[in-house]
């Protein structure tokens, strides 16, 4: 203030002032250039250090992606405990890491340069285990909803899985196991099965035999003569009246009641509740002796769990352009993939002689979409050694085969045609013999009017829904999955679906 | 009533101390401008570099989320690549693409390797 009051009473202090304006002036545009220069140098090293973020998660991403496509220990133990680098002059220079985080938990690591900024990215995977349990093609039959199956002197040769209820009867005889996760009822003499498991209740009635074990999560109510020739299972209890045996043990969580005659239990009977006896005579029931147990512990029946049933991905056109082309016929020979849908009435008109599918060129992929396609009287015979993938697709879409048949020529071979149902659709036969492996997760097979000593049905079918009619003998044949479109469906030891793997549960980076 | 000033008796200034006067004004602020101006210039180009910068790696982030980019902003392209990562003789090769994410002038650019599922 006193040199701003003395500079007023000299001649020129305008000047003076004017020279101090200009100098702060100068001082704060000089600052400001410098702030400048260094937020320009900044966002270079920002620039840097993003590109070698991208550059450490892109190298995340490959070894990621080549964990997922070789999940096996050994795959992954080579990469245990060892630096990897690369780099190139796009994304710089890049180390990586694979560790073990937890038992089934791994870390890969990377850390990338690029402009003297480094960047570290990870992701951590976690491994897929699928459930145990069931198979869905290790089955004659495996239906995902209720099964009705009331048909006379019918023989299913292979193991039959019911997810959901079941009832048949009338000497249907099945050389196999069934495997019920609802209840289960059984009537009619000469109706007779393998094991029969049940993750409900189970009533057999009139004669219905069991050529082996019966296990059951529910109650077991047996009458009317029935058989049991292996050990009877069961967390409840178990009703036994009117005639009949079990051949061997019999082990009830809970309570037992017997009436009718001697010699129920020809083994030894466990029981973990009461014992409630016609004449107050256990012996009577169980000549092999019988025991109470205090320490029963439920049937662990997981093995036996059902499936998780993928739904059919259909290719995209994108993905198979030629299952999307009008299918060429040429003197009653498919040679060649495409769609039947627009040749539905060429090939209904095919009536009472033979095509030919000839897969000596490669496999053939052909596709019904969304209509209903009904041969009569047309034996379609499969040649070469190559598979045929029909994909119904769409909930209209349904194949009927009526008196005639749809195999390979030489019917000794297992199948070679794979029926894949996308949606509600149907697979229909009457009076038709059908080698092959349907898959039709949301879908009907209908199998009726083949009354000869072959089968109608040879092959494996997974389905929502079966309808089965009289006098008919279902065979199984193990479907090769190797190279086919149901290849990673379901894991190889059975259970859920997929084969196991590995899967990102997330990413860090600092 | 204030008196009158009189400039008379007054020495006023030489023409040579205001032509120097003068002189000294215009030189200072020349420099002024000048220092400013520079400083106006980098500020706009840092500005730039910044937008540009930012909308490449924009590019990038919605190729990452699957989302097409705006090509008023930044423009994405993809060329055939692989990535190696050698692990001491096991070498880890995955094919893909090798995705390009620039602004909409082609000032700035990102790189990132995106591999086959």
């Amino acid at each position: 203030m006193r040199l701003a009051l003395k500079l007023k009473k000299k001649n020129g202090y305008v000047l003076a002032w004017i020279l101090c304006f200009i100098l702060v002036a100068s001082v704060l545009a000089a600052a400001a250039t410098t702030v400048t220069i260094v937020a320009i140098n900044n966002t270079k090293t920002q620039k840097s250090s993003r590109q070698a973020y991208y550059t450490a998660r892109s190298a995340v991403a490959a070894v990621v992606n080549h964990i997922r496509k070789n999940p096996s220990p050994e795959a992954i133990e080579a990469l245990i405990g060892r630096e990897g680098t690369g780099g190139s002059d796009e994304l710089g220079r890049y180390t990586v890491t694979v560790s073990y985080v937890a038992p089934q938990k791994l870390r890969v690591s990377a850390t990338a340069t690029y402009g003297e900024r480094t960047s570290t990215v990870s992701a951590y995977m976690l491994e897929y285990v699928p459930p145990a349990g069931a198979k869905p093609t290790d089955h004659i039959i495996y239906v995902d909803g209720s099964a009705e199956v009331d048909f006379d002197n019918a023989n299913v040769y292979g193991d039959v899985y019911i997810n959901g209820g079941v009832r048949y009867g009338s000497s249907m005889t099945i050389y196999g196991d069934v495997i019920v996760t609802g209840d289960s009822t059984i009537s009619g003499a000469g109706t007779a099965s393998q094991d029969l498991i049940s993750f409900g209740s189970v009533v057999i009635t009139a004669g219905g035999k069991i050529n082996g074990d019966l296990k059951a999560k529910g109650d077991i109510s047996l009458s009317g003569g029935v058989i049991i020739s292996g050990g009877l299972y069961t967390d409840n209890s178990l009703n036994f009246t009117g005639g009949g045996y079990v051949e061997g043990d019999a082990v009830v969580g809970k309570n037992v009641h017997f009436s009718g005659g001697a010699n129920r239990i020809l083994g030894k009977l466990f029981y973990g509740g009461r014992a409630t006896v016609g004449n107050n005579n256990l012996a009577y029931f169980c000549p092999g002796g019988y025991e109470k147990i205090t320490d029963y512990q439920d049937m662990d029946l997981s093995a036996y769990a059902p499936a998780v049933l993928p739904p059919v991905s259909v290719p995209s056109q994108t993905e198979n352009p030629e299952l999307y082309r009008p299918v060429q016929i040429i003197n009653k020979v498919i040679s060649s993939s495409g769609d039947l849908t627009p040749a539905v009435d060429t090939l209904e008109n095919l009536k009472w002689t033979t095509l030919t599918m000839d897969t000596r060129d490669g496999d053939l992929h052909l596709l019904l979409n969304n209509k209903s396609l009904k041969f009569t009287g047309l034996s379609i015979n499969i040649i070469g050694d190559n598979n045929i993938y029909l994909y119904l697709k769409g909930d209209s879409a349904y194949l009927g085969l009526e008196q005639g048949h749809f195999r390979p020529a030489d019917a000794t071979r297992p199948p070679q045609l794979f029926i894949l149902g996308s949606g509600d659709t149907e697979v229909y036969l009457k009076g038709t013999q059908l080698h092959a492996f349907v898959y039709m997760p949301s879908g009907t097979m209908g199998c009726y009017d083949y009354q000869k000593d072959d089968a109608i049905f040879k092959g494996s079918s997974v389905v929502k829904h079966i309808r089965v009619g009289n006098y008919l003998t279902l065979k199984y044949i193990e479907p090769v999955l190797t190279g086919t479109p149901l290849e990673n469906y379901f894991n190889p030891d059975g259970g859920g679906a997929g084969v196991g793997g590995w899967s990102v549960e997330g990413w860090d980076s600092r | 009533m204030k008196p009158r000033v009189s400039l008379r008796g007054k020495r006023g200034l030489s023409i040579i101390e205001i032509i120097v006067s003068i002189a000294v004004l215009a030189l200072l602020t020349l420099l002024v401008i000048s220092v400013f101006s520079a400083a106006v210039s980098i500020i706009g180009r840092q500005t730039a570099l910044q937008r540009d910068d930012n909308d490449a790696a924009a590019g990038v982030e919605n190729y990452l989320a699957g989302f097409e980019p705006d090509s008023g902003i930044s423009v994405v392209t993809e060329q055939p690549g692989s990535l190696s990562v050698d692990f001491g003789g096991t070498v880890v090769t995955e094919d893909g693409v090798l995705v390009k994410g620039t602004d909409d002038d082609n000032k700035s650019v990102y790189y990132y390797f995106s591999p086959d599922s």
